[in-house]
């Protein structure tokens, strides 16, 4: 069973690696991307969007999605940071093939 | 004698031993030089050309015009401009020839005044890029014509425009580095020249010998016109190691052979202007280095630490490779040395190994050079944290300083706009990327990442420099740098998409991973508490997807999730890794939350400040003077303050803030008057003007006009139970004609529902789910057959609430209730009085037009439209909604009929129809209709009634024609009752259509669906809160990097998607 697409695969250069590993690293590179973009996020946010994001954190249902979807809706700037933050990332881990 | 210029590559002429020459930045040997000492004076002969970069045009100008006069003796002076490698040169040369007669001052006096407040280290700036760039740094190209740097009058000038040619990344950091540090050297170099001339100053004879400590010449000292002697030094061509060694004063004995001939070389090197290579001759790992292995070794890490650039690297390399080749036998090969002593480089030529030689062993990294660049990537980082705080710290203190001041002028949680980072942090953070990459590279050098042919060369790496080092066929390596440029990844910053030809590396990732984390740490560190909580529950928040911190055995973890929680984790991924697709329509669903959230605000702003009938239009009135003055306030203060000006805008605003108070009294006043002169209004009006508030802060835009409440119902109709002041909400009932039923007859009302302010059919809805809810799977039959079986919309045509041959609804009031009884009877409620209705007994009450654009259907929904007025509002003032404006609704387009024809005709046989040229069949095969072209069938009918191209069509430019064709075909479509295509748009030659409503049955009304071609890609509600809508999941990329002709489809009706509601 595929678990990523092709087009993950393609787009991060996984395809040499067994699917263990493509999963692995797909979620590892998911936590730090949405790490970085936490960081920069939380400095833009005001202090009372902070305490919404707070108690919305504070709700057991509360999913990673539903922080980006808050996040979305208080930065304009959003998209773009989270792709400078992918971009940045892909920079650091991508290495041409030869 | 040749009276030119020698070019790159060309071997000049030996050097005469009068010859006078000024070495400072090696430009002269880069170009050749010929010269020329005494040129015989040739009567009104004027020279061809004056190529030193040092003589200004004027003064050239100026000394070939005196010369054409007849002023031979000035040849001379020519000739010793030509030598001239500094401006300060130039001036001692006309001095020199001033004091000597042979000019007149006055004639450059112009020169001498410019001369005078002329900084020329911008000139020898610029020689020294163009050294570089000879050398083989074409990187440097860019800054060779910078008139920004062409006119920079001292070295802190140059410094500036260099840091900021860095972050426009027009340089490399190395690049800066290497050119900055130049600038300091040359500081240095001029004190030091300037002490020394002062001393040679002191002596008669100065014997110009190569000083071993400096290895550079010292500047050329006229003494009482005399030209001195050079010193007793072969020609440069002829120049060996052990010459210049005896010229240096001999060689350590401490050091190897084989480390001589090195630092020979070196030597020579550097007395040919390679003045970087300087550090080497102090190196004293070099010095100590006992074989060429050692030799490479040190190489290798002052090339990984800076120190040494890769083309000066390079040519040690070589000089090692061919010395090892010849010393062996022969011991130092003099003529290959010397073929050596202008490196390739410095000539011009393209440096590169030569293919089928034998590569020298790939040097080991040791942990001490690993740990240079972990000193040097700790310090990055530690200055990008620190710089990244700082702003961060001041960002927030002004931040909130900025809030607070927004919050005064009653705008709320308002942010400061995000401004320009500073320069320093900037620098920092790209510094701290190089040191990173360095470090990366280094690692993945040192952990044999490489994989060697069976020669030892390296043919795969992952490093760039090591790649041009070692891969020995020229193709291939200019392959692999076109491919590359960096070994870093190479993204569109628009898309975020990698350009093909990377791969993952997953020690990269481990080594990100870290890196990230050591960063993050500190910045974290310095955040305020309640940040420093929200990251640590986001960031659990993450972990908890997979029931557990850690990577090993996610694949196992997510093996167990189950569909729908994987496709959470992929969403979740997607939004972070793939894209913002998730993002924005998140986005776009909270938008519409939070125009209703808006709406609020206002409702309660205005609200709170009406509080009497007069008062609130003198509200209103000052409300909007003072909203007005509030958003100019806002535009001045919210679009132009930055970090930088803050305080400025504080101060402003202060005063603005000041006198807009100052106008809020006077506005109380003007208020408090109004209010007493009105005393007199009487209480109709009063009431009247709360009917308008009333009436105007219901929900929604469209609704049906009605008189008031008292004028319609008919006296006695109403009972105790109905409040008068109330709103109507569905109209007037007062004179139904629904004949009352005896409550006594009535059987019990098991079930009961408030009718919906959205309307009849949602209080079917509503009672259907109570039903389903109370009876669960033991629904009485009856209950079923008469309510469950039927859909909402046949009901509501079946009782009467709905007419949809006039597109008329029924009108009923807030409190009113619908309910069925255990025999599947419906009975309205209403006044009081409760009565079956049913396709016998219809509801008779009053019919009101359906605004065609509040449902498809007719308006049944709209009939309830008017909502009782929130207790909140009863007093507030009229509030203006932003009326949605929908594109002209369409008929929606079904296979049902075939325009113009008789559905009989449609009934059997085919139909063929022209198109560019070109026919198609539109067929009756039995239930379905299909179309065909080309005997191949293009499109159906599918469940949905529309008629859908096949999906092998849906995409691709080849298929544009067929798309074309089916639109033509969906053209001559008639359509269907029951639901709405109120956005029709063309796309990639087919159409995509926004649908609204469902004529299945039992379908959802509020259905809103998104057909491309026909075929349902996305579906959801439209509310009289917003629109919610997602494409289907089964289309959706989830990972995919470029988007799916669904999804672009999709995004394409988005802009009619966002902010799509019921006005009711």
């Amino acid at each position: 069973m595929n678990i990523l697409s092709h087009e993950i695969i393609q787009e991060w250069g996984l395809g040499k690696l067994p699917e263990e590993k493509q999963v692995e690293l797909v979620e590892r590179i998911g936590r730090m991307i949405y790490q970085a973009v936490l960081v920069r996020a939380l400095d833009i946010l005001s202090e009372k969007e902070q305490v919404e994001l707070d108690l919305l954190l504070d709700e057991d249902v509360t999913t990673p999605q539903d922080v980006l979807v808050f996040l979305n809706s208080k930065i304009p700037t959003f998209e773009r940071l989270v792709q400078e933050e992918r971009i940045s990332l892909k920079e650091d881990i991508l290495v041409p093939t030869v | 004698m040749k009276d030119s210029i020698y070019h790159l590559g060309e071997t000049p002429p030996p050097l005469p031993k009068d010859a006078r020459i000024f070495e400072e930045s090696g430009i002269h040997f880069e170009k050749g030089v010929e010269v020329d000492p005494v040129v015989k004076p040739q009567s009104r002969e004027v020279p061809e050309q004056l190529d030193s970069m040092y003589v200004p045009a004027d003064v050239f100008s100026k000394i070939t015009e005196l010369i054409a006069g007849g002023n031979n003796a000035l040849k001379q002076v020519f000739n010793d401009l030509k030598y001239a490698n500094s401006l300060k040169s130039v001036m001692e040369i006309l001095d020199q020839a001033t004091y000597e007669g042979l000019i007149h001052k006055e004639d450059f006096q112009q020169y001498f005044s410019e001369a005078n407040s002329f900084n020329n280290v911008s000139i020898q700036f610029l020689s020294y890029i163009k050294t570089l760039i000879g050398m083989g740094n074409p990187r440097l190209e860019v800054l060779q014509n910078d008139e920004e740097l062409k006119n920079a009058r001292d070295e802190k000038e140059i410094e500036k425009i260099l840091l900021k040619r860095f972050l426009e990344a027009k340089i490399t950091h190395k690049d800066w580095q290497t050119l900055k540090s130049f600038l300091d050297e040359s500081h240095e170099d001029e004190m030091l020249k300037e002490r020394e001339e002062e001393e040679l100053e002191k002596v008669e004879e100065v014997d110009p010998v190569f000083d071993d400590k400096k290895f550079t010449m010292p500047p050329f000292v006229k003494v009482d016109g005399v030209v001195p002697d050079m010193p007793d030094i072969p020609p440069l061509e002829q120049v060996t190691p052990e010459s210049l060694a005896e010229a240096l004063g001999g060689n350590d004995d401490t050091e190897t052979p084989y480390t001589d001939e090195f630092f020979s070389y070196i030597n020579t090197l550097v007395v040919a202007g390679k003045t970087e290579l300087k550090f080497l001759q102090n190196d004293e790992e070099l010095r100590n280095a006992q074989n060429e292995t050692e030799i490479h070794r040190v190489l290798y890490s002052r090339f990984t630490s800076l120190k040494l650039s890769y083309e000066d690297w390079q040519t040690l390399k070589s000089f090692l490779d061919e010395s090892r080749s010849y010393t062996s036998e022969q011991g130092v090969d003099l003529e290959k040395m010397n073929k050596n002593e202008i490196p390739d480089s410095l000539r011009g030529v393209e440096s590169g190994t030569t293919p089928g030689e034998v590569p020298p062993p790939l040097p080991k990294v040791e942990s001490s050079e690993i740990s240079a660049l972990d000193k040097e990537l700790m310090e990055a980082r530690a200055e990008y944290a620190s710089q990244m705080v700082d702003y961060q710290n001041k960002s927030r203190e002004k931040g909130s300083k900025y809030a607070r001041i927004m919050s005064e002028l009653g705008v709320g949680d308002k942010k400061m706009p995000e401004g320009e980072l500073p320069a320093e942090l900037v620098a920092a953070q790209k510094a701290y990327t190089e040191a990173k990459k360095r470090k990366y590279e280094s690692i993945m050098i040192s952990g044999n990442e490489e994989t060697h042919n069976i020669a030892g060369r390296v043919v795969e790496t992952n490093n760039l420099d090591m790649a041009k080092a070692s891969l020995s066929e020229y193709e291939a390596l200019n392959k692999y740098t076109k491919a590359l440029g960096e070994v870093r990844a190479i993204v569109n910053p628009e898309t975020g998409e990698t350009l093909p030809g990377f791969e993952i590396n997953p020690k990269l990732v481990d080594l990100s991973e870290q890196e990230r984390r050591l960063l993050q740490s500190r910045i974290v560190e310095s955040m305020h508490p309640r940040e420093k909580g929200i990251f640590a529950k986001a960031t659990a928040s993450f972990g908890k997807i997979f029931t557990g911190e850690g990577a090993q055995n996610v694949y196992a973890r997510w093996e167990k999730l189950s569909p729908r929680e994987r496709l959470v984790v992929r969403n979740v991924l997607a939004g972070l890794v793939v894209g913002t697709s998730i993002l924005t329509f998140g986005g776009a669903t909270l938008t519409g939350a939070a125009v209703v959230g808006g709406a609020r605000i206002v409702r309660g702003m205005v609200g709170s400040g009406a509080s009497t009938a007069t008062g609130l239009g003198m509200d209103l009135f000052f409300e909007k003077k003072n909203q007005e003055n509030r958003e100019k306030i806002l535009k001045r203060y919210a679009y132009n303050v930055n970090l930088d000006n803050l305080e400025e805008h504080d101060k402003k605003l202060a005063e603005d803030l000041k006198e807009q108070d100052g106008k809020r009294r006077r506005q109380i006043l003007i208020k408090s008057g109004a209010m007493i002169a009105a005393g007199g209004i009487s209480n109709l009006a009063l009431t009247e003007l709360q009917n308008l508030s009333n009436s105007a802060s219901s929900v929604g835009v469209v609704r049906p006009r009605v008189d008031s409440y008292e004028t319609k119902v008919p006296e006695g109709k109403i009972t105790p139970a109905v409040d008068n002041t109330r709103t109507p909400q569905v109209g007037v009932v007062g004179n139904a004609l629904t004949k009352p039923t005896d409550s006594l007859n009535v059987p019990k009302s098991p079930v009961q529902v408030e009718l919906s302010s959205r309307g009849f059919i949602q209080t079917i809805d509503d009672m259907k789910e109570k039903l389903r809810a109370q009876y669960g799977e033991d629904i009485p039959l009856k209950i079923q057959e008469n309510i469950l079986d039927k859909s909402s919309i046949e009901l509501a045509q079946e009782f009467g609430f709905y007419d949809a041959e006039h597109g008329r609804s029924g009108m009923g009031f807030k409190g009113e209730h619908l309910g069925v009884d255990s025999n599947g009877n419906v009975i309205y409620e209403h006044g009081g009085k409760k009565e079956i209705v049913s396709s016998e007994q219809k509801f008779t009450g009053r019919m009101m037009e359906a605004p065609e654009q509040l449902h498809p259907l007719g308006g049944v929904e709209t009939a309830h439209a008017i909502e009782s007025a929130p207790d909140d509002t009863q007093t507030s003032a009229p509030i203006e909604y932003t009326e949605v404006t929908y594109p002209t609704i369409r008929r929606p387009v079904f296979l049902d009929m075939i325009k113009h024809i008789k559905p009989a005709e449609i009934e059997s046989g085919v139909l063929t129809f022209q198109f560019m040229g070109k026919s198609y069949d539109i067929t009756n095969d039995g239930a379905n209709k299909v179309v065909t072209f080309e005997g191949n069938k293009i499109a159906h009918a599918s469940s949905t009634g529309m008629l859908q191209l096949e999906d092998k069509f849906q995409n691709g430019a080849e298929y544009l024609e067929v798309r074309k064709m089916y639109v033509n075909a969906l053209s001559r479509m008639e359509d269907s009752p029951g639901v709405l295509t109120f956005e029709t748009i063309p796309f990639e030659g087919g159409v995509v259509q926004v649908v609204w409503g469902d004529n299945t049955p039992g379908g959802n009304p509020k259905n809103l669906r998104v057909f491309m071609n026909g075929k349902e890609i996305a579906h959801g509600e439209v509310t009289v809160k917003g629109s919610k809508i997602d494409l289907n999941t089964d289309l959706k990329s989830g990972f995919w990097f470029k988007d799916t002709v669904y999804e672009r489809a999709f995004k394409a009706v988005k802009p009619t998607l966002k902010g799509l509601k019921i006005i009711s």
